[in-house]
């Protein structure tokens, strides 16, 4: 009897938690309609800390501020095609003051229609699948992401309508609207600044991005973004860096042979 | 705060030491001026810059090259094979002594063969889609039949009435067995297609053993005169490539043609895009172009020999783009090994989308013209502007 009641105690509570912890994102990225070159390997590192935040989420069972909290991710990439690559993440969390742990794995797959100016707008198709740590979220997760492009002279517009859903475990299965956007100036190639606009239409959290894109070379890539809340369901303000790794790994002449 | 720029500080140089590791590509070193290089068909594959059907269209000049190849080894008499060593099709035909005309300061002069006894041709096919392959640089060590080396000379590229190629004339010491040992270099110019352009970067070795009767060969009337004679076949490929040059047309942003005196010259718009290329000796593909509007439109230059529309190598072409009246830029535009069309072309950045016009201009080709009636063309330079052209910015 006791048992039951601290279920009916705690259940409201964990499905705040729930929805706190999707409250805000962890990793924010525009995905982009290219794809990388057949048999070259991404190794991307995905960095994010909320500077300021009034936000909680939930972290391993514990209701914790977003203030102070460090998000980490590794990527790797392959390109299977020139259309398709794949991907699969791991990724980690320290609330501030905390260790980091690992908290879910991720897989990845992006698909490209056609070649760019093959049409009006470019598309892309992106699905990915969330594998948590069964102590961090009961719940994976799926999300389908279309990439819609477009170059204007030196301005690359980028829109990804968003849809994710909680298949199994504890969390709302409702589906999850959500909708980034960038747009980015490409004159230079060293240094490339942009905006970056997310917003989760399920939680009302909307953030707006400057970014800078820094290249070093051809292979690197350092994405930095400064992120600042539009709204109190957000993230008053969150630094991201996404450091990215181009190899070139399988030559073309010995893959397709 | 400070685990966040620690976690980047520390994996920055792992990841950038193992990226550096892996960024360029060498090509294969032989280490022997001997043995026949083994047969490696390149890639001929759909990507981002070659359909099917554009493939395809290489393929057609490929097999009209082909017609011309077996009609030169069938011509009775000539000794003469032919075979596949590394990514290449060669074709060798051993011939009377040949005579040729040097361009200097826009007049050609004949060039008689003296104090030679037989003249060795070489054609060199894409081991893939049998077009010729362009400009390569090619060694000959001529062996007799102890494994000793007589002579060493190269095989300079040359305008022939038929299908182009390498010849030089050579003086050997009798009758007897030899062997016609060629390195073929791997050559240095630009490759389009991230995919199709891997390819060309080994040396290649070829071993040819012919018993020679040096009566035989001076009995037989010059092979450029039996190939003057062999109008339509060498037109076949030219039409093939006027055919590709019109599916360009359709692809490119813009682009036509006109005829100047001895030349047709072609010229296509496209967005900037990538190409292979050497740089500090490792071979790579250039995926920078396609990362920033550093380069925002590609110019596209095709010189032809307007009588067979065969496409000219080894030309200093100049493009200069006006905007209006004003010089928005002036390049030398490199050659661009490309899967299914030739041509010299550069990635260029102009101020925006628009109409501009473009000046094309190059001298005559520098190489030897053979063929005593056919060769004697190609003296003018060229100079013109095409008005009105589409440009389109981008990258590809």
């Amino acid at each position: 009897m006791m048992i039951k009641r601290y279920v009916f105690l705690l259940l409201p509570g964990i499905m705040l938690m729930a929805a706190a912890a999707k409250a805000q994102e962890s990793f924010y990225r525009v995905y982009q309609f290219e794809t990388p070159l057949q048999g070259h390997l991404g190794f991307n590192v995905w960095d994010t800390y909320v500077g300021n935040s009034n936000l909680s989420y939930g972290h391993f069972g514990k209701d914790v501020s977003r203030q102070g909290m460090l998000a980490q991710a590794f990527e790797a990439e392959f390109a299977v095609t020139d259309h398709f690559s794949l991907s699969a993440y791991t990724n980690f969390e320290a609330p501030d003051g905390s260790v980091m742990h690992y908290s879910e794995a991720r897989v990845e797959g992006l698909y490209r229609f056609g070649e760019r100016f093959d049409h009006f707008v470019n598309f892309a198709l992106y699905g990915e699948y969330y594998i948590p740590d069964q102590h961090y979220s009961t719940s994976n997760e799926a999300e389908l992401r279309l990439i819609m492009d477009k170059d204007i002279e030196d301005f690359r517009l980028v829109l990804n309508p968003t849809l994710s859903k909680y298949v199994n475990g504890d969390e709302s299965k409702q589906l999850q609207p959500g909708i980034s956007a960038g747009a980015y100036y490409r004159r230079l190639f060293f240094l490339q600044p942009g905006v970056e606009y997310y917003s989760n239409f399920y939680d009302h959290s909307a953030m707006l991005f400057p970014t800078v894109d820094l290249r070093f070379g051809p292979y690197i890539t350092w994405n930095l973004g400064a992120g600042f809340g539009l709204n109190s369901n957000s993230d008053k303000f969150t630094i991201k860096s996404i450091l990215q790794f181009d190899i070139p790994v399988i030559r073309p002449s010995r893959l397709l042979r | 705060m400070i685990s966040f720029i620690k976690s980047i500080v520390f994996l920055g140089p792992v990841c950038l030491m193992v990226s550096l590791s892996a960024h360029g590509q060498q090509g294969d070193m032989h280490d022997a001026y001997n043995g026949n290089s083994k047969f490696k068909r390149p890639l001929s594959v759909p990507s981002n810059e070659a359909t099917k059907k554009q493939l395809a269209l290489a393929k057609a000049e490929g097999d009209a090259v082909d017609r011309c190849v077996n009609w030169l080894i069938k011509n009775p008499g000539e000794y003469a094979g032919t075979q596949n060593a590394g990514e290449y099709k060669v074709t060798w035909i051993l011939s009377r002594p040949e005579g040729w005309y040097v361009y200097n300061d826009h007049r050609v002069s004949w060039i008689s063969p003296a104090h030679v006894n037989a003249h060795l041709w070489l054609f060199v096919q894409d081991g893939a889609d049998h077009r010729i392959v362009p400009p390569l640089d090619i060694s000959l060590a001529v062996l007799n039949s102890r494994g000793e080396t007589l002579f060493e000379t190269k095989l300079p590229y040359a305008w022939m009435p038929l299908i182009n190629g390498y010849g030089n004339n050579i003086e050997l010491p009798g009758n007897g067995d030899y062997t016609f040992s060629v390195k073929i270099n791997p050559p240095s110019y630009h490759r389009h297609d991230p995919y199709n352009g891997d390819r060309f970067t080994d040396e290649t070795y070829l071993q040819v053993p012919v018993a020679v009767n040096l009566d035989r060969i001076s009995s037989k009337q010059p092979l450029s005169e039996a190939m003057e004679k062999q109008k339509d076949l060498a037109r076949l490929a030219g039409h093939a490539y006027a055919h590709t040059l019109k599916n360009m047309y359709k692809q490119a942003n813009d682009g036509r043609d006109t005829v100047i005196g001895d030349y047709k010259i072609a010229f296509a718009v496209e967005y900037a895009e990538g190409f292979w290329d050497y740089e500090h000796g490792v071979f790579r593909y250039k995926v920078e172009n396609d990362m920033s509007g550093r380069t925002n439109a590609h110019v596209e230059i095709a010189p032809l020999d307007a009588k067979t529309g065969r496409f000219l190598d080894n030309l200093n072409v100049t493009a200069t783009l006006f905007k209006k009246d004003k010089k928005i830029g002036s390049m030398h535009e490199h050659f661009m090994w490309h899967p299914w069309l030739y041509h010299y072309g550069d990635n260029w950045r102009v101020p925006s989308a628009g109409n501009y016009n473009l000046q094309v201009q190059f001298e005559p080709p520098a190489y030897r013209r053979y063929g005593r009636t056919d060769g004697r063309q190609f003296l003018l330079q060229v100079d013109f502007i095409f008005n009105n052209i589409k440009i389109k910015t981008g990258q590809k």
